[in-house]
């Protein structure tokens, strides 16, 4: 999987959200979660759902289970508003 | 009437929240109800600091922010005015480029020189460009014109028509922004032709000196008082320029250019609403100046496009004579001044409403 390109992930007063380069006024909330996937995503280019979970894993201290359904959550949210390539 | 707007409760938390975002108070209210965070975000877009703000909202304790909605809608217009910020930054240079590749010098006047001060440049709410283009009205116009461009032009400037998408541009040729008095403008022009001669380079366009802001700015603060209304983006603009420099005082120049009273008055303002501290002051702090400025501020926001008359209830008389008692007051405050303003009120009136007649407008 990749990321679509265009879109900068900022955050405030503890908020995180993802903005459209070409569009500003498109603003989308993240929970901490998905920032923290969306930064690894983008780090990583090409990932997967193990190159997440190994990275959510190593940062938190969370159930195998727990997190992998949190990740495909995510990846499914994201899908949906069309922020995958 | 303006001492209450000092001590005025939904002002009070407003300007807290400026000086937590300068970082010259640390102080903050206990709480902060949605009610109380609608009134200051109102009165953030009335006074052009939402950008701002939203810098000091960003170091707020969790329990004093406002709602989602509120913030993310303060997040929204923060954004949106470092867009904007940032394409007048890049009208900057371009025009800079514009002119200098045709060999003239110029300078940025207010706008992004101001930006350049502020912690968060990108969080001032950008306006026009003005660029001050050295040589005189008579080249730079003729100049203006064989680029291709066209707009009205005044004393001071020519304001250029362009396309509804591009940042609005004012090709200055004068560096004043004029006084209300005669005697005074040509002292204040004088001062500033000199004074703008030296610039420094600032990201790709050149900025006046400090010393020049600092009448410059005052100057143009009193004409927008004067005819229309200044915001608290102004005053905070002028913060950023005394913040520069320690133990300048400029009393005898003030008084030979006929701006030290409204200058004390700003200076009252500076050390209630912004906390700066008194070793930037060019002049004494004068209470009464500073109240009835400051008042004028918070009533009309900017360019006084949030005033209310507030003698509109009145019958046509009794409005008249308060307003003509308004501008007796103001004569009373800053004296060398407001005269002429007055006379031009009052000739106005005879004019108009006794003789029927069409008064032709003096250009002040």
């Amino acid at each position: 999987m990749k990321l679509r390109e265009g879109y900068i992930l900022d955050s405030f007063c503890r908020r995180y959200v993802l903005k459209s380069k070409d569009d500003p006024s498109t603003v989308i909330k993240f929970n901490e979660t998905a920032a923290f996937l969306w930064q690894k995503a983008t780090e990583k280019g090409d990932f997967n759902e193990d190159d997440l979970y190994e990275a959510l894993s190593a940062e938190y201290e969370v159930e195998e289970t727990v997190a992998r359904d949190a990740i495909n959550q995510t990846i499914q949210g994201w899908t949906q508003l069309g922020l995958l390539e | 009437m303006a001492e209450a707007i000092i001590n005025n409760p939904s002002y009070k938390t407003f300007f807290q929240l400026i000086r937590f975002a300068l970082g010259t108070d640390t102080q903050l209210p206990q709480s902060i109800s949605a009610a109380e965070w609608k009134d200051l975000y109102n009165l953030g877009v009335q006074q052009s600091l939402i950008g701002v703000l939203f810098e000091g909202i960003k170091r707020l304790p969790e329990e004093l922010l406002p709602n989602e909605g509120m913030l993310m809608q303060w997040y929204g217009d923060a954004e949106y005015i470092a867009e904007v910020s940032d394409k007048a930054e890049k009208a900057s240079q371009m025009w800079t480029r514009k002119y200098e590749d045709e060999g003239f010098r110029t300078c940025i006047l207010k706008g992004q020189g101001n930006a350049a001060m502020y912690d968060e440049p990108k969080s001032r709410t950008a306006g026009d460009i003005d660029i001050y283009v050295f040589g005189g009205q008579e080249k730079v116009l003729e100049q203006t014109k064989k680029m291709g461009f066209t707009g009205d032009a005044c004393y001071h400037h020519i304001h250029l028509d362009l396309p509804e998408d591009a940042v609005p541009v004012e090709v200055h040729y004068r560096a004043s922004y004029g006084g209300l008095m005669d005697k005074y403008n040509k002292r204040i022009e004088l001062w500033l032709d000199k004074e703008i001669q030296h610039t420094t380079p600032h990201n790709g366009y050149s900025i006046p000196s400090i010393k020049f802001n600092k009448i410059m700015q005052l100057a143009h603060m009193q004409h927008h008082f004067a005819f229309d209304g200044m915001s608290l983006r102004q005053l905070m603009d002028y913060y950023y320029v005394l913040s520069k420099e320690k133990d300048c005082d400029m009393t005898k120049e003030l008084e030979y250019i006929g701006l030290s009273y409204f200058a004390e008055g700003i200076m009252h303002i500076m050390q209630q609403i912004f906390h700066l501290d008194k070793s930037h002051f060019i002049i004494a702090p004068e209470r009464r100046r500073g109240e009835i400025i400051l008042a004028n501020v918070m009533e009309g926001g900017r360019f006084g496009f949030y005033r209310k008359d507030k003698y509109g209830d009145m019958n046509f008389i009794t409005r008249n004579i308060h307003h003509t008692a308004d501008l007796i007051y103001f004569c009373y405050l800053f004296p060398n001044q407001y005269y002429k303003m007055l006379i031009r009120y009052t000739k106005r009136f005879v004019y108009k409403r006794i003789l029927g007649k069409e008064y032709e407008e003096e250009d002040l």
